[in-house]
């Protein structure tokens, strides 16, 4: 199966495979991240932790638990491979100025400038002339640079109200529309939001599927494995996503 | 409860003076911050927690490390990634354990995650009133301050009005244990903020922060410091790396770009880490705002000198900054950039061997350059005699992935060129289909 749930029984994880999280209700995957180990490990269990590289934000390298994780792998070869560690390093520099604006003030602002919501993904400009990238657009990004689209078509809408329930952290923030106009969401009422769930699900189709084309999400695949639509609308409902999307 | 020691010490990290208080018992196990493998020994101890091996008698000494270890900051920094892995039932276990002041400090450290600190936010809110007892035992006003007052909405966590409520419960504390009076004689806190505050003014910085706040996103107060030869040094770096992710006006550009060019060319063979890591940031600010009458001076800063080379993470920051330039802004077709032609071509060509293309980042330096190249021979409509000969180096290498990626970034800097200059972007689409 190329994704999977972390569970007791050993499952492989190769480099920049992808490594997702689940929020506390456990099927609703709030933060995607890229395999950062230098080898395949073939004894991922629940209580592993591997070296992940991902958009916190800030982008950072940190080891990550996998208690309540799900894997993908899109079968990369060792090709694949060196396209994304070039996407990847060539990030390097970005994320150490990063870093150390954020050392400097500490948690006095939030000046995450290189993160945002929609679109996933932003090329540099005079303003900031660095790609910005919302967890899920880093993890596209880098396989789109090994020539593999993970997703495709119109993603599915998404209201204010829903992204509260998939971003908690800045749920204030949503409600102040210069914040929105940052995060990405500025204009309109609906939007296309890549969501971590997106990815996993389409990483669980078999590698021919993957590497042929993109997969086109429809609501419910925000959830890992994912819910029919009806079991979604009643969750959001219940406010039970209550985690942040990275 | 253990006895305390009050030996407040002033930090001076992020900006902040921050006192805190220890213990006066000995560092557990002499750890000693400055030491790397003290530092993976205390990640392992967070590990263990995390991983739900806190156990009573166990976790207790495991915590107490935690507790004392994450004073320092150098410490912290190194673990960071540990301290983020805290999860829900590891912080809850703190929490529960004797003491939930482990966790609120983890909670508010400056390396907190999203995941870790609103959990912590959680049981805090919740109603841990030994926690409560044992802040008013332990912190210092500012830290206290800085944790219920200023963290939470700048910070995104969300402590929001519950949290902040719990500010006088807390005071109560410090009254019953008598301290409050001595606290206040503490001038680097203004004890009004944290009793008083109304909740609208809550994420206001105080006066020692808001100084660091105010000038590091504005462009003027920016250009200032940067203008100025009286500026220190710290300052200086912190001015270029705010630069970096603040928007200029045009008025302010050529006073921007002229700084910028100061600082790459007094720094640009540095060695120190910091001074690196803003040099970048002024190449890619500079390289993305700098007019076109600055390209050829631009690539001189690709050339070593009589005794010293660049980096190569600098060659790679700019050949990337220069040919993002090229490719997502609009530059004038009607003059020619010779120097910056020739450099990139140098650049690229130096390192197009496949021995070379598979280290470090070689690959990605040499990428740049074919794409800045073969825009600016589009460009010049000079038939792309250097791209092409780039073209048949790259061939030669016979790295199949290397030249799929050369293939794509030439596509992608196609579609976003015909965005903004439809004529060079089908110059280039031709002149890539001729060597391709």
């Amino acid at each position: 199966m190329p994704a999977t749930r972390v569970t007791q029984q050993p499952s492989q994880l190769h480099p920049f495979d992808v490594v997702a999280l689940y929020d506390d209700s456990d099927d609703l995957l709030v933060h995607a991240m890229l395999c950062n180990e230098a080898q395949s490990r073939h004894d991922v269990v629940h209580d592993s932790e591997v070296d992940c590289v991902h958009m916190g934000p800030p982008l950072r390298v940190q080891t990550s638990p996998l208690s309540s994780a799900a894997i993908g792998t899109a079968g990369l070869q060792e090709t694949h491979r060196r396209k994304v560690k070039t996407f990847v390093d060539d990030r390097l520099k970005e994320r150490f100025a990063e870093k150390e604006r954020l050392k400097k003030l500490g948690r006095l602002a939030d000046l995450r400038l290189e993160y945002l919501i929609h679109p996933p993904a932003m090329r540099p400009s005079g303003a900031i002339p660095m790609w910005r990238f919302s967890c899920v657009g880093f993890v596209l990004q880098a396989y789109q640079t090994a020539r593999i689209k993970l997703l495709g078509g119109q993603l599915p809408l998404r209201s204010l109200t829903e992204l509260k329930q998939f971003y908690p952290w800045a749920a204030k923030d949503l409600d102040v529309q210069e914040n929105r106009i940052r995060l990405g969401i500025g204009e309109g009422e609906r939007w296309p939001v890549a969501l971590v769930g997106y990815v996993l699900n389409s990483l669980a189709r078999n590698p021919s599927e993957i590497h042929a084309g993109p997969f086109v999400p429809q609501p419910g695949h925000e959830y890992f494995p994912p819910r029919p639509l009806a079991d979604r609308t009643e969750s959001v409902e219940k406010g039970d996503s209550t985690q942040a999307q990275g | 409860m253990p006895t305390l020691k009050r030996n407040n010490t002033a930090w001076q990290d992020y900006g902040l003076q921050f006192q805190r208080t220890r213990r006066s018992q000995p560092k557990v196990d002499s750890v000693d911050p400055q030491s790397e493998e003290n530092a993976n020994a205390f990640g392992h101890q967070v590990s263990c927690v995390s991983q739900g091996d806190a156990t009573p008698a166990k976790g207790i000494n495991s915590i107490e490390k935690i507790d004392l270890c994450i004073d320092e900051y150098d410490l912290l920094q190194k673990t960071s990634g540990n301290v983020n892995t805290l999860t829900t039932a590891a912080l809850e276990q703190l929490f529960n354990s004797t003491r939930p002041l482990a966790a609120l400090n983890l909670c508010s450290t400056p390396f907190y995650d999203y995941f870790s600190a609103k959990r912590g936010s959680e049981y805090f809110v919740r109603g841990h009133e030994t926690a409560a007892k044992q802040m008013a035992e332990y912190w210092s006003p500012l830290h206290l301050q800085r944790s219920l007052v200023i963290d939470d909405e700048l910070s995104k966590v969300d402590l929001t009005f519950a949290t902040r409520s719990w500010g006088g419960i807390l005071a109560k504390h410090f009254l019953a244990s008598s301290k409050l009076k001595s606290l206040h004689g503490d001038s680097t806190v203004d004890w009004s903020r944290l009793l008083y505050r109304p909740e609208s003014l809550a994420g206001q910085p105080v006066e020692s922060q808001s100084s660091l706040l105010d000038w590091v996103s504005s462009s003027d107060k920016i250009l200032e410091r940067l203008e100025s030869n009286q500026t220190p040094r710290d300052e200086q770096l912190t001015a270029v790396l705010f630069a970096e992710t603040t928007a200029f006006s045009d008025a302010e550009r050529p006073r921007l770009l002229n700084v910028l060019q100061g600082f790459i060319e007094q720094n640009r063979f540095s060695s120190v880490d910091e001074t690196i890591t803003a040099l970048c940031s002024a190449i890619r600010k500079y390289a993305m705002n700098m007019d076109e009458s600055r390209f050829d001076s631009y690539a001189t800063w690709l050339l070593p000198s009589q005794t010293a080379a660049l980096s190569y993470d600098l060659e790679l920051e700019f050949s990337k900054a220069v040919a993002w330039r090229l490719m997502y802004e609009p530059f004038a077709m009607t003059v020619e950039y010779p120097e910056l032609l020739r450099g990139l071509y140098n650049l690229g060509t130096d390192y197009l061997k496949a021995r070379l293309i598979l280290q470090n980042n070689h690959a990605s330096t040499v990428l740049h350059c074919i794409v800045g190249v073969a825009i600016l021979d589009a460009a010049a409509n000079n038939q792309g005699t250097l791209f092409r000969s780039l073209l048949e180096k790259v061939q030669k290498v016979q790295v199949d992935w290397f030249s799929e990626l050369i293939s794509d970034r030439l596509n992608e800097a196609i579609e976003s060129l015909a965005g903004h200059n439809r004529e060079l972007a089908s110059r280039l689409r031709t002149s890539v289909l001729a060597g391709i």
